[in-house]
């Protein structure tokens, strides 16, 4: 048998998931509470547009209500949820030619009292230039880096959510480094001459 | 870069960065390692840097705004009433089965009158199928052995029936002069009866055991005893067995799953409530323990024991366990009419 689940939240979650086969509404405003959040900034990365994360989220989370017979328990609720989103991302980016029209810094933002405007200012160039930098990576190594980066995902989790290798997961992410270093440093990194 | 370590190097270097769990040999390399080679601690600074770097986008102005919520949760309400009215569908039990025999008969009769219209052959321009042998005649013992040799010089092969002969070999003769011929015959058996018929249940137990050859196909088998199993029709010992060794040996919990919702669903005995006892205790699955609790709640209404009704009062109490599935522990034992 499996090794218990002993992470509280996931032993949740697999009770919300069995409430909404059941249609229990409850199930479902749980995980949309829990998830929708992280979701939302997801699907932003990788679309490079808010409206549409919107979008997406919301049909990640009816479709976990159509599909919930389908999720077998085998890996995590959260990591199940990733690569619904992941899928939908990806129909998304091969329906649309052109990439997004919309920043994600053009969206209104609330304004933290206490901090310098000139400080707000260079925060949002930092960040901006981070989303610009994360656009030179391919959609794939795009997905591996914001799971492991930004969502604290472990390698097991990520190569479930992207149905790849732990191996192609490494590979995706240590490209998309190295991509990043040689755009932010403006030169090449001696490890891909040597190990490529 | 020289260094001859330096993949191994990246790659823990990435490991670390990362959160990925390391052995402490590899830690003590990695530090000394970089302690002495300066191309790979430069490397994994550079490194370092960007993961540092990627951190300056928080994703602070990608918080799900109060406008999103409401219209998401709406969307969720509204397809909560949809999936809810949605009722599955269900064979009726008392009129399946006077509906398959009448069908049944309806297609011998039919099959009948058109072997006999065209002189039992194949119809013109059409392919030639190969009839299906039944399996079952007076108890007809019928073994789906892998290998037979037959010895040609005692044996007549019945051709007639055009069978299709595949992965055909041959051996050439030996110093008697007897070759060899091999081949498979492709039949597919259909396999016709009730959930307490031996060979339905032999045939069952051992897909569910293994030779359904996938998980899914292994889910279907379940599927099938529980579909039988839901109008309270009587079901072999082996089956029950089966599902109990399933539910407390099967790694895959969707599997597990799909054996305690069909336990829970079967007239219960004390087999089926000491199996699914024994989940509501062990099993790592909540969704599995919700459907032990289920099965023990119809067991202690049926049985009127005291076991099954200690098992419920036990889960209902233990604060260890999900605050879910004791409310539905506590809601069985509310239902229990003594």
């Amino acid at each position: 048998m499996e090794a218990p689940a002993t992470n509280p939240d996931q032993e949740a979650d697999l009770v919300s998931m069995e409430q909404v086969r059941r249609g229990e509404a409850a199930g479902a405003t749980r995980l949309f509470q829990r998830y929708s959040g992280p979701l939302l900034r997801f699907t932003a990365r990788l679309l490079g547009n808010t409206a549409e994360a919107e979008e997406v989220t919301q049909d990640v989370f009816l479709k976990l209500m159509s599909r919930a017979d389908q999720y077998d328990g085998r890996a995590p609720v959260g990591s199940w949820l990733f690569a619904i989103a992941t899928n939908a991302c990806r129909d998304r980016q091969r329906r649309s030619v052109r990439r997004p029209s919309v920043a994600l810094d053009a969206v209104a933002e609330v304004a933290e009292p206490g901090i310098p405007v000139d400080e707000r200012l260079a925060f949002r160039q930092r960040r901006e230039a981070v989303r610009r930098a994360l656009e030179h990576l391919s959609d794939e190594q795009r997905e591996a880096l914001v799971l492991a980066r930004y969502h604290g995902m472990p390698y097991a989790d990520i190569a479930r959510t992207l149905n790849i290798s732990e191996g192609a997961v490494k590979t995706r992410i240590f490209r998309a480094m190295e991509t990043l270093k040689a755009h932010f440093s403006g030169g090449d990194s001696p490890w891909i001459a040597a190990t490529h | 870069m020289d260094c001859r370590h330096a993949l191994k190097v990246r790659e823990l270097a990435l490991d670390r960065l990362a959160g990925s769990p390391a052995t402490e040999a590899d830690e003590t390399f990695l530090a000394s390692h970089l302690a002495s080679c300066s191309p790979c601690r430069a490397e994994a600074d550079g490194m370092s840097a960007v993961w540092k770097r990627l951190a300056e986008d928080d994703g602070a102005d990608l918080s799900p705004s109060p406008a999103f919520m409401a219209r998401a949760t709406a969307a969720l309400a509204a397809e909560t009433r949809r999936v809810s009215n949605v009722r599955p569908f269900r064979l009726r039990g008392a009129e399946s089965p006077l509906l398959k025999v009448a069908a049944v008969l309806m297609a011998g009769v039919a099959g009948f009158f058109v072997a006999r219209a065209t002189g039992g052959g194949a119809l013109p321009g059409s392919i030639s199928y190969q009839p299906t042998p039944a399996p079952f005649r007076g108890g007809e013992k019928v073994a789906l052995v892998a290998n037979r040799t037959l010895d040609a010089s005692r044996s007549a092969l019945d051709l007639s029936g055009k069978p299709r002969l595949a992965n055909v070999s041959y051996a050439p003769a030996d110093a008697s002069g007897r070759l060899a011929v091999s081949f498979d015959v492709t039949t597919r058996y259909t396999v016709v009866g009730k959930p307490e018929d031996q060979a339905v249940a032999n045939l069952l137990v051992s897909l569910v055991s293994g030779s359904a050859g996938s998980e899914g196909a292994k889910g279907k088998a379940l599927d099938l005893v529980s579909e039988g199993t839901r109008g309270g029709a009587p079901v072999s010992p082996e089956i029950v067995m089966l599902l109990r060794r399933t539910l407390e040996t099967d790694k895959n919990p969707g599997v597990r799953k799909k054996a305690a919702e069909a336990l829970a669903q079967m007239p219960p005995t004390p087999d089926t409530r000491d199996a699914l006892a024994a989940a509501l205790k062990n099993d790592s699955n909540p969704a599995v323990r919700i459907l032990a609790v289920e099965g023990l709640a119809r067991a202690a209404a049926v049985l009127k024991d005291a076991s099954s009704i200690e098992s419920l009062r036990q889960k209902a109490a233990d604060d260890r366990e999900n605050g879910y599935v004791r409310s539905q522990a506590a809601l069985a034992l509310s239902k229990i009419e003594i």
